[in-house]
């Protein structure tokens, strides 16, 4: 192994093929569009396959098919692509299909459709979001175990900052062997042979004979999974100097590097700031927000949209502290998400305003 | 199945090395000579490019981070240790982010004589770039020779490690200016004596 410089979006691509992943589908869209490059270069040369769909709906099917014959699998896209995306997501969760999906996003304005997701049902998507690209490896490879274990999309937050941002990385060419395919996954069996397997959002009863589908009796097993998904994935956060904060920042992503920069200027000077860093997004680490909010004069959450996750700082902090938003920044005119409001001497005037007035 | 939280608090030592020009002048090369040397040299690295999606005339920036930890500064960087200034349309973001220990390398062949750091900002070396580059016969080989000039009164990277990444960073359809661009570099290397050394207070070498 040896220290190379990647591209950050380079970086999510050679994770996913590390982590096993031989099929990815895409339509392109920046920042999207560089991870999708990067595995059509890097898929072949591991025997998986990389196809540049017609459009977003069509890389979604692709993966769920892929996924549902025992591969592991992602695609990804940016808001737009992914909202196309939302009926196949809700349909994969229901039908207990685990693959990865990547929302490259622009900006944090997407927080709602990661989290909340827009499609129907009673489903929901675990959401792991890295704080820049030296983090990408290790949630990508866990991304896709929690495909797996709970059969159920998985989606990795990434944004415009992370896929333009170059890191030294150590990388590995011996790539492991992908693990095999699930039992309860398609092998090619057709009907009369015994061997035929069915994966359906409607339940794996085959109809026939006038038997049709047990709908509530899936969608009870169904909300028994997702719940038992919510109750075994750990929430994480990280905590920067929070013990004796007067004033706690919350932030992810990218927004969370500038803020910990505002800590650390901030400290120096002598006053009592710290950052809590939710890593998983759902579920929402509401522990670690709460227990680091507890003492605190206010909790100021900061995010490049128009104030998303500060619904879900509430409902963890519950009143304990008071919460504002420092958001609603600026776009530039590419829209990529880079704001010209988003720096570390913007955020620490705004902190500072906080500390002489609240 | 997911690690515990974690709590965690360090910065190391990190030099901030602001880039601005317009599209065409190389300053996304010259950020990537600076960080592929500094990777070869055993140092952590991290690198964002700003260029608005034109490809020559716009804006292009760069703000690279070289440290001996594992890089803490957000993608744009707070304050800036040096500056390359190879053109002043885009610099008015640059100066404000400039203190009395940083180090400025203005390409004094293109830049406004109006445009210069705040008094009090550091050192300003004024170096003709474009001038030297044009007369090695490559007119775009002018960010190269300032930043051969910056490592010659920082050593924020080695010489060799410098020389050594100029073709690394080329793409193959533009394998035939490493040449000219490595004679750039080592004639920016000429120019001025170590005042500002990157690495004096810590320990030289990575930490890997």
């Amino acid at each position: 192994m040896s220290a190379r410089l990647v591209e950050g979006s380079e970086a999510f691509a050679q994770a996913m093929v590390s982590a096993g992943c031989r099929f990815f589908a895409g339509y392109p869209m920046t920042p999207f569009t560089e991870v999708l490059e990067h595995m059509a270069a890097a898929l072949p040369t591991v025997g998986g396959v990389c196809m540049n769909a017609e459009s977003e709906l069509e890389a979604v099917g692709m993966v769920w098919g892929a996924a549902a014959a025992g591969t592991r699998a992602a695609t990804g896209s940016t808001g737009q692509g992914l909202s196309l995306m939302q009926e196949s997501i809700a349909e994969a969760a229901l039908a207990g299909i685990g693959f990865v999906v990547l929302n490259m996003a622009r900006g944090q304005g997407d927080y709602f459709q990661a989290t909340r997701g827009g499609g129907h049902g009673d489903y929901r998507t675990p959401v792991l979001a890295p704080s820049g690209p030296a983090e990408v490896s290790q949630l990508i490879g866990e991304a896709f175990d929690l495909a797996d274990r709970w059969r159920n999309p998985v989606m990795v937050v990434g944004d415009y900052y992370m896929a333009h941002t170059w890191v030294d990385v150590e990388l590995s060419e011996d790539y492991p062997e992908p693990r095999s395919a699930p039992d309860w996954t398609l092998d090619g069996s057709t009907g009369g042979t015994g061997g035929a397997k069915l994966v359906s959002p409607l339940g794996t009863t085959k109809q026939r004979d006038g038997v049709g589908y047990d709908l509530a009796a899936h969608y009870a097993h169904a909300d028994q999974q997702r719940e038992a998904m919510a109750a075994g994935i750990t929430p994480r956060a990280e905590t920067t100097q929070t013990e004796d904060a007067e004033i706690l920042l919350v932030a992810y992503g990218t927004m969370a590097r500038y803020a910990e920069s505002v800590v650390a200027m901030l400290r120096s000077e002598g006053h009592a700031v710290g950052l809590v860093r939710p890593i998983t997004l759902w579920p929402y680490p509401e522990r670690q927000v709460a227990e680091a909010a507890a003492g605190c004069r206010l909790v100021a959450v900061y995010e490049n949209n128009a104030g998303q996750m500060i619904d879900d700082v509430k409902l963890s902090v519950l009143g304990v502290a008071p919460v504002v938003g420092l958001n609603g920044y600026r776009t530039d005119s590419s829209a990529f998400g880079i704001s010209p409001d988003v720096s570390v001497e913007q955020l620490a005037a705004s902190v500072r305003e906080l500390l002489e007035t609240s | 199945m997911l690690r515990g939280e974690k709590t965690t608090y360090h910065r190391g030592v990190e030099r901030e090395i602001l880039l601005t020009g317009i599209g065409g002048q190389g300053i996304q090369l010259a950020a990537r000579t600076l960080a592929e040397a500094a990777i070869a040299d055993g140092r952590r690295v991290q690198l964002f490019a700003s260029y608005g999606g034109m490809m020559r005339g716009g804006n292009s920036d760069s703000y690279l981070a070289i440290g001996d930890e594992p890089i803490t500064s957000p993608p744009v960087v707070g304050s800036a240790w040096a500056a390359l200034v190879m053109h002043h349309e885009h610099a008015f973001g640059v100066w404000p982010k400039l203190h009395p220990q940083s180090i400025s390398m203005i390409n004094s062949s293109v830049v406004d004589p109006d445009c210069r750091p705040m008094a009090g900002h550091g050192e300003v070396a004024e170096v003709a770039a474009l001038e030297i580059a044009t007369e090695l016969g490559s007119p775009v080989a002018a960010s190269q020779v300032l930043v051969g000039a910056l490592v010659a009164r920082t050593n924020v990277v080695s010489g060799d490690a410098l020389l050594d990444s100029a073709a690394r960073v080329l793409p193959s359809y533009r394998s035939e200016a490493a040449t000219v661009n490595r004679l750039a570099l080592e004639k920016g290397m000429e120019l001025g004596e170590v005042t500002h050394p990157a690495w004096a207070e810590v320990t030289a070498g990575g930490s890997r």
